[in-house]
């Protein structure tokens, strides 16, 4: 559907000739002086920023964004924004955008044209296919993620894709896998207006996820009770909210959902029928696997024997009368409990566990697959679940929740991509971590990535222990960093070759937000300058490829991987100038639907999310030809996939429709403060800023809301320190250091011998002080805790 | 509609102190204590009254708050009536328009905010006040829990940081939707801008309003029955059949 036709047919073009008759008043007043503003036309589109997913309502005039409001429609937040929502419109308007390719030569970025940039890539290439890498991102759009997908996949078939969504969610997916034998929540936001208690592990929504935190907070307004508690390392906005407030230790989210399975059990107030009906239970292996091995209910038990509130108040620091407040709560069958968690629980040495943890504490108490009762992982990015999770971006995935490593996925991917049999290579790639790490080692000491293209991401601030991860490949002249971006981040000006994209309603785009919800916008302004789409970026480079002779890209008929008809005749959408004539979007994404019927992640025709906010799948045909969403998975009222039983989970591990509940002993973090390193690190984010900042500080009201990063201190510890608020202190790590002012009972409030920065700052790189140690299962990074010694900045002149 | 007019906003304003002069006459001085029948004995105890009494007679400290009320307030000087100008108007949206990105933008904050805890804004917001020559205003929204979420501050909220150059941005947003229409001279305008987020018109148009945009007739509650909103700007698109 392209979107003139959508116009022509649709209310808001009714709309919008009905407003031009609304402004000319009886007297022709209003059409002599018309106005101001009388010619904004709005149109729907996801929010750029979290994984939350708001719908806004963006005004154009003159060819630019003028105006933002909350979308009503939009059932994620009926209206309303957040402070960063409401500014996304002044996103594109920084003054700094890249609007031409760059090369770098003799150590300067100078512009050079699109045709030479592709081209470069293209030779890049074809030099040494196995050393090429794309890094993606979360906030690709679907279509862009999936081109990128079948280039890497179909084309030059190393399996060298990895996203930054491996920095943020990916213990999430191993998480869900692992219990239920397929990812992503089984419950959505409608969870939040009907639960009677919600446990908040390691998380911040007050500043993270703002607008599903006025969801449940502004119950309250109404007058419904819901109880919040708080589980984390540190006071937040959050905190002010909840009735009760738990600060742990670091790592201690283990002890605590051991102690509450402990004291269910030893109460026996777990739910005997759910158990008895749906659950299996597993306890880990050496390596560890997602499957696990079986073990007994008896054995389970037997293990969590130790896990009395006493020993978990010793090893987490909640004390044991919480714990058994919280067990006795999820002990109670007349409340409904979700659980949100998002980086604490995601960005942890231990990630897969905790997350099995709390799924297998929902399980145990019965607390799921009823509208309240849900274990519900947040996802920092606009389409981490959209285009990482079920696009399947990843270094082991192929669209759908298929896997490279599987004949049998393969052969459907080889399918449905009309491709040569045995043309996907059957060895995953590199994972983020390993990928950067052989971009930062050199080629004759094992160091076989030697390119990597990098889209919609700022791995140069985001990457943890960037010392090692990044810094070395820039000083090495067989390595070349490519970078796609919209503003000279940090990555941009280490970069190589530079290529200028156009940023969210310049291009079309479709994103998945956390509660499965995909949406879909159209291009609503240029880009500005000779600044282009990713998608075409990455269309033009296979097609360059092909033009080089590169045998991948074209299918087993000899045509173009990304091959596009219109009325009987091929379009050339490689070349800019006619990427436009058809709706690319909305051919990559009907291609890829097909993908996702094998793990019943069904999603409806382009057009369906033309007319919609957003749908969560499975989306599934009706008889009389409507789509309908699905709200609650794996449970017979709501998931038409369910057959048998009031719970169903159809894609369990052990082929017998339950879930898993794992048993995982507690484990201490593999750093902890000593007396050379003597504070515990945390790093995150604030509600102002959206990650690495490249966009909200660019957005004058933001900036001048949080203009520079600090550190949270803790009054005590900054007296014994002899330092004072605003104070410049060295925060510095086994890895790297920096500098920045201290923020005493500032934004956040840690306990004492624990400092929080935020990283959104690019003058202050707090991932030079961060560790790389990170899941053996997820391979996400611990950026939530590391050994660091603080001290104050000696004066100018002293060392 | 001049002589109209200004006889309405005569009859508002004299309303509107008539009012006010109530709610400030509510603590009497020492020397208004009520004497007789009514009052309580000075000093002594005060007799038990029936229930039908009560319902009769006003007793306690407070008896004779009423009494000469509207006397009092009608010997007060009549107060200047609201005018409207050009110049009142385009200052005030130019003051409205500093304090946002764009008209429907939230406005940001002008003085510190605790950066923890909920429902701080609403001890002056939820009403509004005017102390001297500040204005709090009334929020336009209904209470929601987490001002901050949408309400930042214009200022580095740590107290005592350097001041760091703002970004530069082009953006330039939408900063006024300009005058409603009126179908003839004299009619109610239509509201010019959307009211997603602003049901509440007394948050920029009400008694603590800003000049040039205040209402001249504060007395009236019901705004929309008068000033129609545009279905387009309120996501309420009428659609034609086609």
């Amino acid at each position: 559907m392209e979107r003139r036709d959508f116009l022509k047919g649709s209310a808001m073009g009714a709309a919008t000739v009905a407003a031009a008759r609304l402004t000319k008043g009886k007297d022709g007043l209003a059409l002599a002086a018309p106005a101001e503003g009388a010619g904004v036309t709005w149109n729907k589109a996801p929010c750029r920023f979290c994984g939350t997913g708001c719908h806004v309502q963006v005004g154009v005039a003159g060819g630019k964004v003028v105006a933002i409001q909350g979308d009503e429609k939009a059932e994620v937040n009926k209206g309303l924004l957040c402070v960063k929502g409401y500014h996304v419109g002044l996103a594109l308007y920084g003054k700094d955008r890249l609007t031409t390719p760059l090369l770098r030569k003799n150590g300067k970025l100078e512009p050079i044209t699109w045709d030479q940039a592709i081209e470069i890539i293209a030779k890049r290439v074809m030099a040494n296919p196995a050393g090429f890498a794309v890094y993606g991102s979360g906030q690709w759009t679907i279509p862009e993620g999936y081109a990128a997908n079948k280039l890497v996949k179909a084309g030059i078939a190393n399996n060298q894709i990895d996203p930054n969504a491996r920095l943020c969610m990916a213990s999430a997916v191993t998480g869900f896998l692992s219990t239920y034998g397929v990812d992503e929540p089984a419950g959505c936001y409608d969870d939040l207006d009907k639960a009677d208690v919600i446990v908040l592990w390691g998380n911040n929504p007050a500043e993270m996820h703002p607008v599903l935190f006025s969801r449940i907070v502004d119950r309250r307004s109404r007058g419904e009770s819901v109880t919040l508690i708080d589980i984390g390392t540190r006071r937040t906005r959050t905190s002010g909210f909840c009735q009760h407030v738990l600060t742990m230790k670091p790592h201690g989210d283990l002890a605590i959902a051991l102690g509450i399975m402990h004291v269910l059990i030893e109460k026996g107030t777990y739910d005997k029928d759910f158990v008895a009906k749906y659950c299996n239970f597993r306890q880990r292996t050496d390596p560890p696997t997602l499957d696990g091995k079986e073990m007994s209910f008896d054995d389970w038990k037997k293990a969590l024997a130790e896990y009395t509130p006493e020993k978990v108040e010793k090893l987490s620091g909640v004390s044991a009368k919480d714990i058994r407040m919280l067990a006795d709560l999820f002990g109670r069958r007349d409340l409904k409990i979700t659980s949100l968690w998002c980086m604490g629980m995601n960005q942890h040495t231990r990630g897969t566990a905790i997350n099995d943890l709390v799924h297998g504490v929902h399980l145990l108490s019965g607390h799921f697959g009823k509208p309240g009762d849900a274990p519900t992982s947040l996802t920092g990015q606009p389409s981490a679940c959209g285009t990482v999770r079920e696009v399947g971006t990843l270094a082991h995935g192929l669209p759908g929740g298929l896997l490279v490593a599987k004949e049998e996925h393969r052969k459907e991917a080889e399918a449905i991509w009309n491709l040569p049999a045995g043309r996907i290579n059957g060895k995953p790639g590199y994972h983020t971590v390993d990928m950067w790490k052989r971009f930062s080692t050199p080629k004759a000491k094992g160091g076989d990535i030697d390119t990597i293209w990098v889209q919609v991401t700022n791995p140069a601030q985001s990457l943890p222990n960037i010392n090692e991860l990044v810094d070395p490949s820039r000083k090495d002249p067989d390595k070349f960093l490519i970078v796609s971006d919209v503003y000279p981040t940090q990555t941009v000006k280490m970069a190589d070759l530079v290529l200028p994209s156009a940023l969210w309603v310049e291009k079309n785009g479709m994103f998945g937000n956390s509660e499965r919800r995909t949406q879909q916008w159209f291009k609503m302004v240029e880009p500005p300058g000779q600044a282009r789409d990713d998608c075409w970026q990455l269309i033009a480079v296979a097609h360059k490829l092909m033009e080089l002779g590169h045998p991948g890209m074209k299918d087993k008929d000899g045509k173009f991987l990304f091959h596009t008809e219109k009325d009987g005749k091929e379009v050339p959408i490689w070349d800019y100038k006619h990427y436009y004539d058809v709706n690319v979007d909305e051919r990559l994404f009907n291609e890829y639907r097909k993908f996702t019927r094998f793990k019943h992640k069904d999603l409806a025709p382009y057009s369906e999310y033309v007319k919609a906010r957003g749908l969560r799948w499975p989306v599934v045909e009706q008889k009389d030809g409507t789509w309908r969403e699905t709200k609650f998975r794996f449970a017979k009222f709501d998931d038409p996939y369910v057959t048998k039983g009031d719970i169903e989970f159809y894609h369990s591990v052990t082929k017998d429709s339950r879930a898993l509940i794992w048993f995982h002993p507690h484990e201490q973090p593999p750093e902890v403060p000593d007396a050379a390193y003597p504070f515990w690190l945390c790093t995150g984010r604030v509600i102002e800023h959206w990650h690495t900042g490249s966009l909200t500080m660019r957005i004058p009201q933001l900036h001048a809301a949080m203009p520079q990063a600090y550190l949270e201190l803790h009054r005590d510890d900054a007296k014994a320190l002899g330092v004072a608020n605003g104070e410049v202190v060295i925060v510095e790590s086994r890895r790297g250091s920096c500098e920045l002012p201290v923020w005493i009972d500032g934004r956040g409030q840690p306990p004492p011998g624990s400092v929080f920065v935020p990283f959104f700052d690019e003058t202050i790189l707090i991932n030079r002080v961060t560790l790389d140690a990170h899941d053996p299962l997820s391979k996400q990074p611990d950026y939530k805790k590391c050994a660091v010694r603080i001290r104050k900045k000696p004066a100018a002149g002293k060392v | 509609m001049g002589t109209a007019r200004s006889i309405h906003v005569g009859i508002a304003m004299a309303l509107t102190v008539t009012a006010a002069g109530f709610f400030s006459g509510i603590r009497g001085s020492a020397n208004e204590t009520p004497q007789g029948p009514q009052g309580d004995p000075p000093g002594g105890v005060a007799t038990a009254r029936s229930y039908a009494d009560a319902r009769a007679h006003r007793y306690g400290p407070n008896a004779g708050m009423y009494d000469g009320a509207f006397g009092k307030l009608s010997a007060l000087p009549p107060p200047a009536p609201i005018v409207l100008t050009e110049e009142a108007r385009l200052a005030a949206l130019d003051k409205r328009a500093k304090r946002r990105a764009y008209d429907g933008a939230p406005p940001t904050v002008p003085h510190r905010v605790l950066q923890m805890g909920p429902l701080d804004c609403v001890s002056c917001h939820a009403t509004g006040a005017k102390i001297g020559g500040v204005v709090a205003p009334k929020v336009s929204h209904p209470i929601y829990q987490s001002c901050t979420q949408c309400h930042v501050v214009m200022n580095d909220p740590r107290e005592g940081a350097p001041k760091v150059a703002p970004p530069e941005n082009t953006f330039e947003g939408i900063a006024t939707w300009g005058k409603g229409s009126r179908a003839w001279k004299g009619a109610p305008p239509t509201i010019p801008h959307p009211t997603l987020m602003r049901p509440d018109c007394a948050s920029c148009h009400g008694v603590f309003g800003a000049d040039g945009i205040k209402t001249t007739h504060p007395w009236r509650q019901s705004c929309t029955q008068c000033h129609a909103a545009n279905a387009e700007k309120d996501q309420h698109p009428p659609v034609l059949a086609p």
